[in-house]
């Protein structure tokens, strides 16, 4: 026990190491594979992402302005693993490291980009 | 006893056997290598359209730096074939996970149950088996 | 009533000894342990029969899946085994990138074993300190791969993002620091009087038993058995980077303790290594690989835990026949009641932290019917 007596006193006025989030903000890397979004003037409704998916989580549906396909990502199955980003063969997915995506709604999680602007959190 | 031995690859090998020689290759095997080899996995597979399990047993040769692979067919209506677990202790586990998944019974060995890794009532026939056997 | 001179005790499925649901039936006679039986069953998802159903795409990610704490190993036995069957060829530096990556791995898992050591002996202090110091590792492998935990790095053919010169700045910076906190528990675990009073003799395994039972890893190495599927099949760039197997003669819970903390410092060498010595060239296909031809191969990596094997058996067109998973810990748990011969039941938490159970890589076959589980009890009750 008297080895770790030094480190105990070194510690005793160092800063604790814990974060106080939500208090703290606690910034993710800018490399973090965090939600990913469609830009929707590059898709070419090939439904590789959704072919590909291995959550299940991707579904088209039809825009009716010019009845096209385009996906629509269930964020509550999705897993984050990017398969959609690297598969798209227009690279119409743009990532980002935003992780904060909790909600009350299971409804809330499915993310489409034509109704951006009334669930947006 | 053994049909023959290739190659497939670097550092695998390859032996194909019948089924009633198990024992006797493996008393030769730990005849010649004494403790130069342990056993590494027992692999099931259901050929469903040729109407037989392979089951192939795996054996790595510390001084020879290879995997020895045997391989045996079984017929698929009655898999049987003899333990090994007197010779090997360590394959009585490998051997309750073949029984308790794919249904290949090991003539000898006491301690085979359903339920060892999964249980009866939640499974319909033996879970590893092609979806032929398995529809309801 | 029969063995009334025994008493039964169950440790878990859940204990505070354990951190993964393990259920042992212990007979003890006083303090002694007379006879343990392992049960196990309660952590089954059915991967093998799931990979039957899916594409080789997709069994990239369930294969990594399978275990928290080693899923860079996973990922690389699996696109290891495809790539064999196919005879693909992977580009030099995605091989150095792959063994980056996985040397970054065996370094924080081993800490963490070294921690829940400290913490099932009584000594909270210890744990905190090795937790905290493990921090840095996580970042540096948030910044490779992409997540602390689950990074989808490897794939058949490569690996999917590459580094730059200032991420290898980063790496370096952090490996100094980290060598200098792992010198000095080093030196706790060797010296401190309560440690090593607690650990040595304890759980004793003999060499000749080691091949009886197929122990593997740093259970085998810690009893003077010379074994490492780095050092025998290479894999990866292992064949191209010097390195050393660690081995010890004591077979104790000490000397396998002592075994992974060697090893940490082993894998900071080949990082520094594997950094300086980094090729130019690509990283991997330009299209993700679909179909595979017909074929089987068996692959084996070195997992932090000991040597797993994956066996792959394709019939041609995009899905597996068959997929088999044998994880070291298999081996090393069904085979544990060996270690537990002549010992206390206090001893019980320090041996099983030194064989380092991982019980969700241990079972992982179990059916997925499409219905799901209630409806199939109804229909065959019914339908008979």
């Amino acid at each position: 026990m008297l080895k770790l007596f030094t480190e105990i006193m070194k510690n005793l006025f160092k800063r604790p190491a814990t974060y106080e989030f939500p208090r703290e903000d606690r910034l993710a890397q800018s490399d973090y594979r965090g939600m990913q979004i469609l830009d929707l003037e590059k898709c070419t409704s090939c439904k590789l992402c959704a072919i590909d998916c291995p959550a299940y989580a991707i579904e088209m549906k039809a825009n009716p302005a010019n009845n096209k396909l385009y996906p629509v990502t269930d964020f509550g199955k999705c897993v984050f693993c990017y398969q959609c980003v690297r598969v798209c063969p227009v690279k119409a997915y743009v990532t980002s490291n935003i992780y904060k995506l909790a909600s009350f709604e299971k409804e809330a999680l499915i993310k489409d980009v034509l109704k951006a602007t009334s669930s947006e959190s | 006893m053994v049909a023959g031995v290739d190659g497939v690859g670097p550092r695998r090998l390859l032996a194909r056997a019948e089924s009633k020689n198990l024992r006797a290759i493996f008393a030769k095997l730990r005849e010649d290598f004494k403790e130069d080899f342990y056993l590494d996995f027992i692999a099931p597979v259901d050929y469903v359209e040729e109407r037989q399990f392979e089951i192939n047993y795996n054996v790595w040769i510390y001084s020879l730096k290879t995997i020895l692979t045997v391989r045996f067919r079984l017929p698929r209506e009655k898999p049987a074939i003899d333990t090994i677990s007197d010779l090997i202790p360590s394959a009585v586990s490998h051997e309750q996970e073949a029984y308790d998944l794919m249904g290949i019974t090991f003539s000898g060995n006491p301690s085979l149950r359903r339920g060892f890794l999964v249980s009866e009532e939640a499974t319909n026939g033996f879970p590893l088996r092609k979806e032929e056997e398995n529809k309801v | 009533m029969s063995n009334s001179k025994y008493l039964e005790i169950p440790v878990g499925p859940q204990h505070p000894a354990l951190h993964e649901p393990l259920l042992f039936k212990v007979k003890v006679e006083g303090e002694r342990i007379a006879e343990i039986t392992p049960f196990t069953g309660y952590n089954h998802r059915g991967i093998e029969k799931l990979c039957e159903n899916n594409t080789f795409l997709k069994d990239v990610y369930l294969a990594g899946r399978v275990c928290g704490i080693c899923n860079v190993v996973h990922t690389t036995c699996y696109s290891e085994g495809v790539e064999r069957i196919g005879n693909i060829e992977v580009p030099s530096r995605a091989r150095y990138l792959r063994t980056l990556l996985n040397e970054l791995e065996r370094i924080h898992s081993h800490m963490l074993a070294l921690a829940v050591m400290g913490e099932l002996i009584g000594f909270h202090t210890l744990f905190m300190l090795m937790m905290r110091d493990r921090e840095p590792i996580l970042a540096l492998k948030e910044s490779v791969a992409g997540n602390r935990v689950q990074a989808d790095y490897v794939m058949p053919g490569g690996v999917r993002k590459d580094i730059d010169s200032e991420k290898i700045e980063k790496i370096k910076k952090t490996l100094e620091h980290v060598e200098e906190r792992m010198r000095y528990y080093e030196k706790v675990f060797k010296e401190d009087s309560i440690i090593t009073k607690r650990l040595s003799k304890v759980g004793k395994l003999d060499r000749p038993e080691v091949s009886k039972y197929g122990f593997v890893g740093p259970i085998a190495r810690a009893s003077g058995v010379k074994t490492d599927v780095r050092y025998e099949d290479p894999y990866a760039a292992y064949g191209e980077i010097p390195f050393n197997v660690i081995t010890r003669e004591e077979g104790d819970s000490w000397a396998r303790t002592l075994v992974r903390i060697s090893e940490v410092f082993e894998a900071i060498n080949i990082l520094r290594y594997t950094v300086d010595h980094l090729p130019d060239g690509p990283i991997g296909p330009k299209v993700p690989i679909r179909k595979v031809q017909a074929g089987e191969a068996i692959s084996r990596v070195e997992a932090q835990r000991g040597q797993l094997v994956y066996y792959i058996v394709s019939k041609g067109g995009d899905k597996p026949y068959r997929v088999k998973i044998r994880t070291p810990s298999f081996n090393n748990i069904m085979n544990s009641p060996l270690l537990f011969r002549d010992a206390n039941i206090g001893d019980l938490p320090v041996i099983l932290a030194s064989l380092d159970p991982c019980i969700s890589c241990m079972e992982r076959l179990v059916v997925i019917q499409k219905d799901g589980l209630i409806e199939t009890k109804t229909v065959m009750s019914l339908a008979r």
